[in-house]
């Protein structure tokens, strides 16, 4: 058999991997099922490769067949294991996220000053005793506000850092047990449709809520606190934006292997 | 078709006997005149669950070129496929008289929109 049935089951002998004897079953009849479809189209008067790219076609998702395989022989648990390494999965990846906004915010500091991250909505006062907190950090501060915007700069930097070292470790402990153990092979693989789907509406959703509001606000000429939520917006959009593009070339290299 | 592939392959395999996959797949074109649009994929899980179930039986065929998987009706499919047979066909005979019903009220109501003009 050459090319497009040839990779089909390739495909298909990595996504059934975990799925033992029921897999190799499932893999067997799938070959001598697309073996069947070749030979009738080919009796049909269609070519070799025509033939092969026909009977894959009419066999559907390689995805999904092994998903059902799965699914049939192990019950709720072929839905769970790839629910709770999704979750875990994209709870890194969103403590990442936020790990790297902080860095972000601390740009936009530098660039538009602490009121710019962490100035105060107006109306907001301290009282003498949090001021005088206030200036022992930053005796240099020219006003109790100001003094106020340096510290709050600092936590918003400090506190969305320290989660992003916390995303980093929950991404590398989550790789170690995915390669090594105990979370090994495709039975615990995050359905990537879905993963996508979840992780590309989750953070558009909080792109739009975080920069929406303070861009708005910024356009009428407040900027005070704005860059905290746009550096939040912004790492967001491109998280979102990057899962998406990932989902889709990876889509399109699935749909270009059945057509070789 | 989705929800019903167990009923059509219950059914299938009654009417066919032991088969393997394509050759149900082959049946089931046949007989529904190439109505469904279906994975033929699909069908492999399906018959694993039905096999779980009890409903259907397999074992690997060995009179053919290739190994193939060949199934059958059990006495438990049989009568999983004549509860759900009966479950069905009062099902579309509930669902055809609604719709005899709503023709005739449309006719009726057509009736009284001519009669008032």
């Amino acid at each position: 058999m050459s090319e497009p049935v040839q990779s089909y089951l390739d495909e298909l002998f990595d996504r059934l991997a975990g799925t033992g004897a029921a897999g190799r079953r499932a893999l067997v009849e799938a070959e001598d099922h697309l073996a069947s479809a070749v030979a009738r189209h080919r009796a049909a008067g269609h070519g070799d490769e025509e033939a092969q790219r026909m009977a894959v076609a009419e066999f559907g998702d390689p995805a999904r067949f092994a998903e059902g395989i799965a699914r049939a022989h192990d019950g709720l648990g072929s839905l769970l294991r790839p629910l709770f390494t999704g979750a875990w999965l994209l709870a890194g990846i969103g403590l990442v996220a936020v790990g790297v906004s902080g860095l972000v915010a601390e740009l936009f500091g530098h660039l538009g000053g602490a009121h710019f991250v962490a100035g105060d909505l107006p109306g907001v006062t301290y009282t003498p005793q949090r001021c005088a907190d206030y200036f022992e950090y930053f005796p240099n501060a020219a006003s109790c506000a100001e003094a106020a915007e340096l510290h709050h700069w600092g936590e918003v930097v400090d506190n969305r850092v320290a989660a992003g070292v916390l995303g980093l470790l929950a991404l590398g402990v989550y790789a170690l047990v995915r390669r090594v153990g105990p979370l090994t092979g495709a039975r615990w693989r995050p359905a990537g449709g879905p993963f996508a789907l979840v992780t590309v509406t989750l953070f558009g959703l909080a792109a739009v809520l975080l920069t929406v509001p303070d861009a708005l606000r910024w356009a009428m000429h407040d900027s005070s606190g704005v860059g905290a939520n746009l550096s939040g917006g912004i790492v967001a959009a491109l998280v979102s934006a990057g899962v998406g593009l990932v989902a889709l070339r990876r889509r399109a290299r699935q749909h270009a292997r059945t057509q070789r | 078709m989705r929800g019903h592939l167990d009923l059509v392959l219950l059914a299938t395999l009654q009417q066919v006997g032991p088969a393997h996959g394509y050759a149900l797949i082959v049946a089931l074109r046949e007989a529904s005149g190439g109505a469904f649009e279906l994975a033929e994929g699909t069908i492999y899980p399906a018959l694993h669950k039905l096999e779980r179930e009890g409903l259907v039986a397999s074992a690997w065929s060995s009179d053919a070129a290739r190994r193939r998987r060949v199934y059958e009706l059990t006495a438990a499919g049989a009568a999983s496929l004549a509860q759900k047979r009966s479950e069905w066909t009062r099902l579309v005979d509930a669902v055809a008289a609604v719709l005899a019903s709503a023709r005739h009220g449309l006719a009726t109501n057509r009736g009284w929109g001519w009669s008032a003009a």
